[in-house]
Order: C-alpha cells, then sequence, then structure tokens
C-alpha cells in the first residue's frame, strides 16, 4: 500500500482548510506537499484526489477566484463545513444525540453510528435518563439503504409486490422522503418508469435495494412535504368550535387549530374558544355530550343544534 | 485486501481530534475504537508525523508523541475539531432524533429540549434533504406495552401519563402494574396506583407515555376496591357502541315490553355511567339519585348553551 497518496490527501485537506481564500490550482501544486511531475500529471492527480475526498463526505467548494480570470477556479474547505461545531451545543444536547443514534443499534447503521458516537460524542456525558425505549422498528429491511441513497441522492431500483396477488414489478425511483408509521415504514418517491411520486411501503419491497453509484443525480424540491403523500396523515376531519372553561378538556385543546379568549369580558376569565378537529359529526356530538360540563358547542350550527337537542331528549328521559 | 488510500486517509484526519480529546490514551485501545491492528495504528501515527500545513517545518507539522503505549498530540494544527457528520450520518441522526422525540413523554424534560434541538440541527446543516422529507410516528400501544411487560417481568413500577376520560384529566402517575386485560380490542392494565393509592384499571390507548422507575413502595395488591353499584338503564338507537364496547359486563333484564332491551350492570365510577349516560343516550332506571343528578347536569348544561353562544 502506498502511504504517498494517504499522505497527500491529508496534506491537502489541512491545505484547503487552513487558507481563507480559494487556492488555485498552481498555488496548490506549489504549496502542498505530495504533487509532482509534469504538469498533466499533477493535474491528473489533483483530479482524483478532489473525487476521492468529495466521495468520502469532505466539501470542496469552487469559486472562480478573480473575475479576470474565471477559466481559473480556487478550491477551499470551509472549517464550518468540516468540523463539527461542538461549542453550538450543550452537554445535554449532545447526549440526546448520542442516545437518539443509539436507536440504529442492531441495523445496518450500527457501524456509522458507532463511528459517530466515537468521532463526536465520546466526550459527552452520556447519563442520559432517556433510554431509547425500542428500536426493533430501526431493523426494518431495506431502511437502511434507501436512507443511505436518499442523503446521497441516488436513484434506486427494487422489484416491488402491490398487492398480495400481484407479481412483483421492478421500480425505479428517486428517494425523496421516509415516514415511519407506527410501526410502518414508507418511502416516497419519484418512479421514473410512471412519471409519478408514489408511495412504497418498505415491507412489500421483495428484492435488496440496488442504488445508483451516481450521486446527487436530482433535487427534492424545498417544499416537498412527505405527509401531502401519505393517505394517514390526510384523513378527512372536520372542524368544529365550542366554548371551552378553562383548563377543561386537555384532549380536545391537543387537538386544536386556535384557542383564543372569549370575547366577551363576563365570560373571558372562564372560558375560552377552541377551534379543534374531530373525525366526524358523530364523534364530535358525542364528545361535545361526554364533556358538557364544560364544554358548550357553537359551530357549524347544525353541531351545536344537534347536542342542544341530544341533550334535552337526555333530560327528558331522566325527568 | 488493500486497503483504500482514501479511507485510510478519513482514519487520520480522525484520529488527531480523537487523540486531542483522549490525550494519554493507549495504543490498544486506539486499535479497538478504529476496528484496526495495533500495527497499522503504529504506521498511521507514523506517517500523522510527515503531515502539516503548508511550510512542512516542525512548527507546520502535527506535532504528536508516544511511548509506553500511549499517545498524546502537542500540536493537531487545524485537526484539532473533530470531523462535521456526512449527509448520510446526518439523516441517520434526523430521523432517529424524531423517534426520539416522539417516544419521549411530553412533560420530561427533555422533550422540549428535544424539540429545539431538531430546529437548530435542521439550520445548523445546510442539508439539500428539507425538514419535512422525514416523518415518524411511533407504535406508542406497542412500545407501551412492552415497557409495561417488562415491568411486570421485573417486578418494577411505572411512571404513566394517563388520560382520564371520565374525569377529563391529563396526570402523571406511578402505578406497579400487575397484569395485562385483553377484552376484544380493548387492552387495559390492572395495576396499584401509587397516587389514588388503590388497584386501578388504565385503558392503554389512553397511556400516553411511559417510563421505568425502581419499585419504591411495597403494596398489599389485594387491596380493596372501591364498592360497585349496580345500575339499570335501557338502551336507545344511539347506544349501540356502548352495548359492543362493555357487551362483557353487561347483564340483560328479561322484559316482554316493547321498545328497547334493559340491562344491568356493576359500576365503580359513579361519573363514568354519568358520562355515558348522556354521550350515548342510556336512559338511567336505577337508582333514582343517579338519574337526578343525569338531569341536573342537562339543566346545567343547557343553561349554559342558553347563555353563550
Amino acid at each position: 500500500m502506498s502511504s504517498a497518496k494517504t499522505e497527500r490527501l491529508v496534506n491537502l485537506t489541512m491545505a484547503l482548510l487552513d487558507s481563507r481564500r480559494y487556492l488555485k490550482k498552481s498555488e496548490i501544486f506549489r504549496k502542498v506537499a505530495g504533487y509532482s511531475g509534469s504538469n498533466e500529471t499533477k493535474e491528473r492527480m489533483f483530479e482524483r484526489d478532489k473525487d476521492d475526498l468529495r466521495a468520502l463526505g469532505i466539501d470542496i467548494e469552487v469559486a472562480s477566484h478573480d473575475p479576470l480570470f474565471e477559466d481559473e477556479p480556487g478550491y477551499r474547505i470551509k472549517a464550518e463545513r468540516f468540523q463539527f461545531p461542538l461549542q453550538a451545543f450543550t452537554s445535554e444536547e449532545l447526549a440526546l444525540m448520542s442516545t437518539a443514534l443509539g436507536m440504529w443499534s442492531g441495523s445496518g447503521f450500527d457501524s456509522e453510528a458507532n463511528e459517530v458516537q466515537r468521532r463526536i460524542f465520546s466526550q459527552s456525558e452520556s447519563t442520559m435518563k432517556l433510554q431509547p425505549h425500542q428500536n426493533s422498528e430501526f431493523q426494518e429491511s431495506g431502511l437502511v439503504e434507501l436512507s443511505r441513497a436518499l442523503s446521497q441522492r441516488s436513484s434506486v431500483t427494487f422489484t416491488y409486490k402491490k398487492d398480495s396477488d400481484q407479481n412483483p414489478e421492478t421500480r425505479k425511483v428517486n428517494p425523496l422522503g421516509l415516514s415511519g408509521w407506527r410501526g410502518s415504514w414508507y418511502l416516497v418517491a419519484e418512479d421514473l418508469d410512471r412519471e409519478d411520486i408514489r408511495v412504497f411501503k418498505l415491507s412489500r419491497i421483495t428484492s435488496a435495494i440496488e442504488a445508483s453509484k451516481k450521486r446527487g443525480t436530482y433535487q427534492i424540491p424545498s417544499d416537498f412535504d412527505i405527509k401531502d403523500y401519505l393517505i394517514m396523515y390526510s384523513r378527512d376531519l372536520i372542524q368544529v368550535s365550542a366554548a371551552i372553561r378553562k383548563g377543561a378538556a386537555p384532549e380536545v385543546r391537543r387537538r386544536a387549530l386556535s384557542i383564543l379568549e372569549h370575547p366577551e369580558s363576563v365570560y373571558a376569565s372562564e372560558w375560552d374558544i377552541v377551534t379543534y378537529s374531530c373525525e366526524n359529526m358523530t364523534e364530535a356530538i358525542k364528545e361535545a355530550l361526554w364533556l358538557c360540563d364544560s364544554l358548550v358547542a357553537l359551530s357549524p350550527i347544525e353541531f351545536r343544534k344537534e347536542v342542544q337537542l341530544r341533550l334535552e331528549m337526555v333530560h327528558k328521559s331522566h325527568g | 485486501m488493500v486497503e483504500n488510500a482514501a479511507l485510510r486517509a478519513l482514519r487520520l484526519l480522525d484520529l488527531v481530534p480523537y487523540i486531542s480529546s483522549n490525550p494519554g490514551i493507549r495504543v490498544s485501545e486506539l486499535a479497538e475504537e478504529f476496528s484496526v491492528t495495533q500495527d497499522e495504528i503504529l504506521k498511521d501515527l507514523n506517517l500523522l508525523f510527515l503531515c502539516g500545513l503548508p511550510g512542512y517545518t516542525p512548527l507546520e507539522l502535527i506535532d504528536l508523541s508516544f511511548d509506553d503505549g500511549t499517545v498524546v498530540v502537542r500540536d493537531p494544527q487545524n485537526l484539532s475539531s473533530p470531523r462535521n457528520l456526512s449527509e448520510s450520518e446526518s439523516l441517520a441522526l434526523r430521523i432517529a432524533l424524531a423517534a426520539l422525540e416522539e417516544v419521549t413523554p411530553r412533560s420530561h424534560h427533555s422533550f422540549s429540549v428535544l424539540h429545539s434541538l431538531r430546529e437548530k440541527l435542521a439550520k445548523a446543516f445546510a442539508s439539500d434533504i428539507p425538514a419535512t422529507s422525514i416523518s415518524f410516528e411511533a407504535d406508542k400501544d406497542r412500545i407501551n406495552i412492552e415497557a409495561i411487560r417488562n415491568a411486570i417481568e421485573t417486578g418494577s413500577d411505572l411512571y404513566i401519563e394517563y388520560f382520564n376520560q371520565t374525569k377529563d384529566s391529563l396526570s402523571r402517575r406511578q402505578i406497579s402494574p400487575l397484569g395485562i386485560i385483553v377484552n376484544g380490542e380493548k387492552v387495559q392494565i390492572r395495576a396499584y396506583c401509587h397516587v389514588a393509592q388503590g388497584m386501578r384499571t388504565f385503558t392503554l390507548r389512553n397511556i400516553s407515555a411511559v417510563e421505568s422507575s425502581p419499585r419504591t413502595v411495597e403494596h398489599n395488591s389485594l387491596d380493596d376496591e372501591n364498592s360497585a353499584i349496580e345500575i339499570r338503564f335501557k338502551a336507545s338507537a344511539d347506544s349501540e357502541e356502548f352495548l359492543k364496547e362493555n357487551s362483557e359486563s353487561l347483564t340483560r333484564v328479561p322484559s316482554n315490553g316493547p321498545g328497547f332491551a334493559i340491562y344491568t350492570i356493576q359500576v365503580f365510577q359513579p361519573e363514568w355511567i354519568m358520562k355515558s349516560a348522556i354521550s350515548e343516550n342510556l336512559q338511567i332506571e336505577e337508582p333514582g339519585k343517579l338519574k337526578s343528578a343525569i338531569k341536573d347536569r342537562c339543566s346545567a348544561a343547557l343553561e349554559n348553551y342558553a347563555m353563550i353562544g
């Protein structure tokens, strides 16, 4: 094994990291130890070194360093991208990150997680009371491979069985997001053959995940929201509003879209106006009746009327 | 297998900050931490002696010393801080933090720290993957039931966050779980409640968080229950769900008359049957005291409706 290349890569990294400005290739060849031979040889060496460092995840930035010499780009590694900002986090935050990474233990991310623990969190006190309750949700097959592909923006190929009675089909997709939902994982991805965004349940993938070696082949729109594509987040909920006594109905308040003080000052100290979501009108009515001593249904009007009617009925039947 | 020169360079870049923050670490420990042989670590250290900043005089070279099998960095040059998270490492961390926040009780001090930490991370690492690309909702019932099962087996206590529907209140309480009751789709936990100081039944669905704690107080698990009262009621068209959910506790009263069926049920909490009667339209026949209490509650509620709206 040649140590020369390793040595040169370390020196190149340190030099690019040390520089406050973008270094031109000619400067790099002059200053950084390890570049020798003809200009062409040095050029080739540098191109390969640059690719190697980038493949390791080291971010080398390129910029035209002088507007008059646009054809000669400059290179540097920014310290804020290369170094982990340890001092930006409290010891508790570091310990929480370390605890979180522990959830991957036993999965295909194990070695990466351990490496991050050693590299970044080895000094943080891990005297946290929080224990990750269970990490079996992180053992789903394909999850690690898809996370990796997503992080590198590489397209993936796998076979997928849509229904149990259907034959598996080969799908080629660009991963856009991952969602864990009550024990199952879902991939939302752009299906390259169908030219449409589709949802895949990981447990229905019937082959290994094959990721393209090319990185950064697509972009995720900055306004992409995985919940827009997942049916469990798009249930048709209804919105109702009610006056609710202060301190009462914590469950309803958890679903609140807005909580305002009652506009009339006589009621403001005791009642809030809460707008909240419900599965459907039947459930909304039942809930309002259950909480009838601390909740007054307001709108929509049929909600209010129905609750009132039911209260009158029960009142009458117990008279 | 010949090791890739680039991967070895990465290890060298990581060795310097690691030794800096663990001065005097043994070569054997380094070998273990970095999963290579001691011989390879020694070769790495010897190579690091040659690396440094442009100029490459002793002032610019990485300076380290090792003897007696321990290593110290005297001058790390610009490699004193750990290397940042890669895109895949930060994604793994973000997914794990989303999951950790999900399973952390809201009342736990760490919950708010986790929440702000996730925002901080999203800002700190300019990423090409928007925060909304990741979502996580835990299978809470499964996580909770595993923690409860574990507590029963080991004889330890739990802190639970419980929403009591009857009392319409959210509370945190210490319990000693004793058994799990599966009743159709409804799963319930029998436990000694240290707050109520007696045996109680908790519905799994209403437990929002579970945290284990050592058993602090011994208790007599045969502690008496509040005494039950017998309720007699007539069902209605709106009571179907109530009848289904409580089918095991209901006794049908034979009657020849027309109309809806009449049942009896043993009830421990009068408040529960009152709320059920109003919400599910049950017509309570006995006891008379409960009947008038329901009537009063309806009048009070109707007064609120007359006043507000």
